[in-house]
């Protein structure tokens, strides 16, 4: 028999990947409750079985007939990133005890919560996000329901909330690395979150049991900041080690005061001290669900900054600008694939050095810094992976019926107005040369530099 | 009547192919054969073939793009596009090194020659003054070849460089660029022959300027670079296909020769030949080897041959190649000019440079830019690649190429041998050159009367932008086994028949004694064409 679904927090980032995985077919209905909606919520609206009830949890009136009629909930609502300790508790743990009141009432036989890791963690001083969840955890434990208490580790996806915060440390110019950062973290796959989720409901699976669910490898909080820098941006990583407990007495002291203007709060600094792994992963074993490797994952979720190795839609915007620059007009989706092909053929990003990288990222701004950057190039750096890939731009362009014609024409023009646009051409060239040095010789200066005496010596004989 | 095999489908092999057949000989023909890709689009010109084709940039720039070229590409640059990739391909029981020299090798139907620009020139009496025979006795058979190629040329001031003979076609409508240089050199020749021994002219070409037989007269497509579609410039696959018409001929493929094998009394009895496809050996018994393979191939199999019978590594000296050096240059009348691009797209303007040995004379061709790739020529210019784009727009038709070509002489220190593994179970050709001593010197007066003589014409040469191109980069190898009245070891007799084995004939550039400053693929042919005739 079908059964019917109560969700919570359905418009946060695992209730939104959730639904959209879930397979409406499967289930009598499902309830889904949010403050505000969004795209997911909205587009599954028309299927007859789906409800969205737009309301707070401590709103029991407006959502009390629907959980009357479902089977199962869960719990994903939570607060969390920064806010005060009083807010922490309203919504994660008074917040929780009204649901499940109100679940008794309504006899569902089963109540999954989603928590935290945190609510494993040892040292959760002044980390009030992680005692709120532990009080949820209790309340559920204790309230005579059926339950389910499920724990992810670092939740890893496309814009996860972890994932961006550490990418912002990861592409700082020195990344700041808490504590000795030989604690050990293991990052789970979104959708195999879900997959968890989503059999555990079905299969009414751990009945009165709080589980881990973790990624099939462990590392250093160190070694998986490293790998996220690899990832996102080729840059050389240089880490600056910070007295972790410190910090965190300062911050918890500045937090009564300043809140909204701090980075991050003490408690977020848990990850830094508190492993977050799991001993077993009951949830993977002989269920035939699928666990992401690291390396998947970080393909999967991690975008590359510019001038790193990156994915097609920045290198077909990429190919548009270069297109419009060389030769005034768009490219149409045939010379954009064969950009994409040239691309990966002659494997143009494999040596880039900083300089490339920060050559390619102003060019790909727009095109009076994409003009700096080739003229800068044309004098001093002629090897400069732009000017490969401006080449093959031009190399595909000029083999195409709708370019060719572009990139090899003479200027119809008289003499005289021939003479102004040369003079013109001049004078621009001339003007972007010197704003270029301006630009990019520091780069080039500070790349010569860390490279060493003899990396030096050949970038400047590049030239 | 005897049997005949022939190694090799090169220039010179299909040549001494048509000729014994048409004699009535039974030929065999052992090749490797990689085969020229099917033609597409052939009635549409350069501009209209990019419209025609379903994906003109894995046409122009190849499936890997391997016809992109960066600013940082290494290698010597020969422009050679993606389709005629197959002519360089190599089987892998091929292996070679080299120290001083670059050599190609082909291995396609119709070898290097399919990827030849068509430069047809015919030696005269001083260049062949050490070849066993004369001009005169030479002639018949360079009128044969000009008959069955089809070329043409014009009776003009180069005659003291080439010499005439019949058969010759009126010269191809000149692409403007062309016609301009030569209308300038004609108002200036005076000044040029007596100042700098200049002389300009038509260069001669392997290409139809009118319908022949079954064969259409070049129609201007601009699509030479990428292989003539109608057939009208010559390639010795096509003389292949005529070959292939006798009953008597037959045209093994897929076969990589490896060696032969010889009596007690250096009687060549077989040859054993690998397939390309699975590496067994096939025996193919001898009654007359012909090798015709190119000079180190040919000389690869004799190496190999000597060593499997001996275990005796020789070296065959003399190994030639004309040095060439590649000159842009930029005629000042033609900036702003549009670039015609349906045109021939090769040299249609040769010059001479007449030096105090006339065997030494130095000879150059011109080639104008036209269709070529832009990308590698844009690059090179000191300005951003948006306004290098404008630059060249307006430069494009007023761009060409020089290409000069030096003379070259047998010298011991030249050779080809063979390396041989520690178990003596693979061999790998070896070639070793050393440039002649005073080269430099030879090469800079030169550059400086093609500057002067140039700028005289209208253009401005940049010495300094010009490309010594590595030894073997030409291709035009000779010299290892020559012809020599004297009966040597490694040498071969006035109808190039070899002084060791008496049943082995060369005719490809092997037994040149000598090799001038001159494309010799139409002598090599003519020279086939007279062993086959007289000494069989």
């Amino acid at each position: 028999m079908k059964k019917s679904l109560f969700i919570t927090g359905a418009t946060g980032y695992i209730g939104t990947r959730l639904l959209k995985k879930i397979n409406l077919d499967q289930y009598e209905n499902i309830f889904c409750l949010g403050r505000k909606d969004n795209d997911v919520i909205n587009s599954l609206s028309e299927y007859n079985n789906f409800k969205f009830i737009k309301a707070d949890l401590s709103d029991q009136a407006s959502y009390a007939q629907y959980l009357n009629s479902s089977d199962a909930v869960l719990h994903l609502a939570a607060l969390t990133g920064k806010a005060r300790p009083e807010e922490y508790f309203r919504v994660n743990s008074r917040g929780t005890e009204i649901l499940l009141e109100q679940c008794k009432r309504s006899n569902i036989k089963h109540f999954i919560f989603v928590s935290s890791i945190a609510a494993d963690f040892k040292d959760i001083e002044g980390y009030y996000y992680a005692h709120s969840k532990i009080a949820a955890e209790k309340i559920i434990e204790a309230g005579g329901l059926t339950y389910t208490i499920v724990r992810p580790t670092m939740v890893i996806g496309e814009n996860s909330p972890i994932l961006e915060s550490l990418l912002k440390l990861a592409k700082a110019p020195v990344v700041p690395i808490f504590g000795n950062g030989r604690t050990k973290v293991q990052p789970v796959y979104i959708d195999d979150i879900v997959g968890c989720i989503l059999s555990i409901i079905d299969n009414s699976l751990f009945q009165n049991q709080t589980l881990t669910i973790a990624g099939p490898e462990q590392i250093t909080i160190e070694g998986f900041i490293r790998r996220l820098h690899e990832a996102s941006y080729r840059k050389k990583l240089r880490m600056l080690h910070l007295p972790v407990r410190s910090i965190a007495k300062i911050l918890l002291f500045l937090e009564k005061f300043l809140l909204k203007f701090l980075p991050f709060t003490a408690g977020q600094l848990a990850s830094f001290t508190n492993d977050g792994i799991a001993d077993r992963n009951p949830c993977f074993e002989g269920r035939g669900l699928k666990s992401t490797s690291m390396n998947e994952m970080l393909a999967l979720a991690v975008r590359p900054e510019k001038g790193a190795v990156r994915n097609e839609s920045d290198l077909m915007a990429e190919c548009e600008l270069f297109t419009n620059y060389l030769i005034g007009r768009s490219p149409d989706e045939y010379i954009q694939a064969k950009y994409l092909q040239g691309h990966a053929a002659a494997n143009l990003e494999k040596d880039a050095g900083l300089l490339d990288a920060i050559l390619i990222r102003t060019a790909n701004s727009n095109s009076f810094f994409l003009k700096l950057a080739d003229v800068y190039t044309s004098i001093f750096y002629r090897n400069a992976v732009l000017r490969k890939k401006l080449l093959l731009m031009l190399a595909i362009l000029e083999c195409c019926k709708a370019t060719y014609h572009e990139v090899d024409k003479v200027s119809n023009s008289s003499g005289i107005i021939f003479g102004i646009r040369l003079f013109q051409k001049a004078f621009i060239f001339l003007l972007s040369l010197f704003i270029s040095i301006i630009i990019f010789s520091p780069f080039r200066l500070y790349d010569a530099r860390t490279k060493g005496p003899r990396a030096s010596a050949e970038l400047w004989t590049k030239s | 009547m005897d049997q005949i095999l022939i190694v090799g489908s090169g220039a010179s092999a299909v040549h001494f192919a048509l000729t014994v057949l048409k004699k009535g000989y039974e030929v065999t023909m052992l090749d490797v054969g990689y085969e020229r890709p099917e033609v597409l689009c052939p009635e549409k010109n350069i501009d209209e073939l990019k419209e025609c084709l379903k994906d003109p940039v894995d046409y122009f720039l190849g499936e890997n793009f391997e016809s992109f070229i960066p600013p940082d590409y290494g290698a010597e640059y020969y422009g050679f596009p993606p389709n005629k990739n197959y002519v360089l391909h190599k089987p892998r029981q091929f292996d070679f090194s080299s120290s001083g020299f670059a050599p190609l090798f082909s291995f396609a139907q119709g070898g290097l020659a399919e990827v030849w620009t068509g430069g047809v020139y015919a030696l005269n009496d001083s260049e062949l003054d050490d070849f066993p025979f004369s001009f005169k006795e030479l002639l018949p058979y360079y009128n044969e070849v000009a008959e069955r190629i089809g070329m043409n040329g014009a009776k003009d001031d180069m005659l003291t460089f080439f010499p005439w003979h019949e058969n010759l076609m009126e010269p191809l409508n000149p692409d403007y660029h062309s016609s301009m240089l030569l209308s300038s050199y004609a108002r200036k020749k005076n000044y040029l022959n007596n100042k700098f021994g200049f002389y300009m002219g038509r260069s001669r070409v392997a290409t139809l300027s009118h319908d022949r037989n079954d064969r259409k007269a070049c129609t201007y497509s601009g699509r030479c670079l990428w292989g003539c579609p109608n057939g009208a410039f010559y390639t010795p696959s096509l003389t292949l296909q005529e070959c292939k018409k006798y009953s008597a001929f037959k045209y093994v493929s897929g076969m990589y020769v490896s060696y032969f094998k010889y009596n007690k009394q250096n009687h060549i009895t077989s040859v054993m030949a690998e397939s390309v496809q699975d590496s067994t050996l096939h025996e193919f018994p001898v009654n007359k080897l012909v090798l015709a393979a190119g000079t180190a191939s040919s000389s690869k199999i004799f190496l190999e041959s000597v060593f499997r019978k001996t275990g005796e590594v020789i070296k065959l000296t003399g190994l030639m190649d004309n040095r060439q050096i590649l000159v842009p240059f930029l005629n000042l009348k033609m900036i702003g000019k549009e670039c015609k691009r349906d045109s021939y797209q090769y040299h249609q303007v040769a010059f001479g440079i007449k030096t105090a040995d006339s065997r030494e004379h130095i000879h150059g061709q011109v080639t104008t830019l036209k269709s070529a790739l832009i990308h590698p020529i844009i690059q090179s210019f000191t300005l951003d690649l948006k306004t290098s784009i404008f630059a060249f727009g307006n430069l494009h038709s007023a761009l060409g190429v020089i290409n000069l070509n030096f003379h070259d002489v047998r010298r011991d220190e030249n050779y080809i041998s063979l390396n041989v593994d520690r178990d003596f179970s693979r061999t790998a050709l070896l070639i070793n050159y050393k440039p002649v001593d005073g080269e430099k010197a030879v090469m800079e007066g030169a550059m400086n009367v093609v500057k002067k003589a140039f700028l005289k014409l209208g253009c401005i040469v940049p010495v300094k932008m010009a490309h010594i191109r590595p030894m073997g980069a030409s291709v035009h190898y000779a010299g290892t086994i020559p012809m020599s009245e004297e009966k040597t070891a490694f040498t071969a007799s006035k109808y190039c028949q070899s002084h060791d084995f008496n049943n082995l004939y060369f005719v490809d550039g092997t037994t040149f004694p000598f090799l001038p400053a001159k494309q010799l693929t139409l002598t090599m042919m003519a020279n086939a064409v007279r062993v086959a005739e007289e000494a069989l």
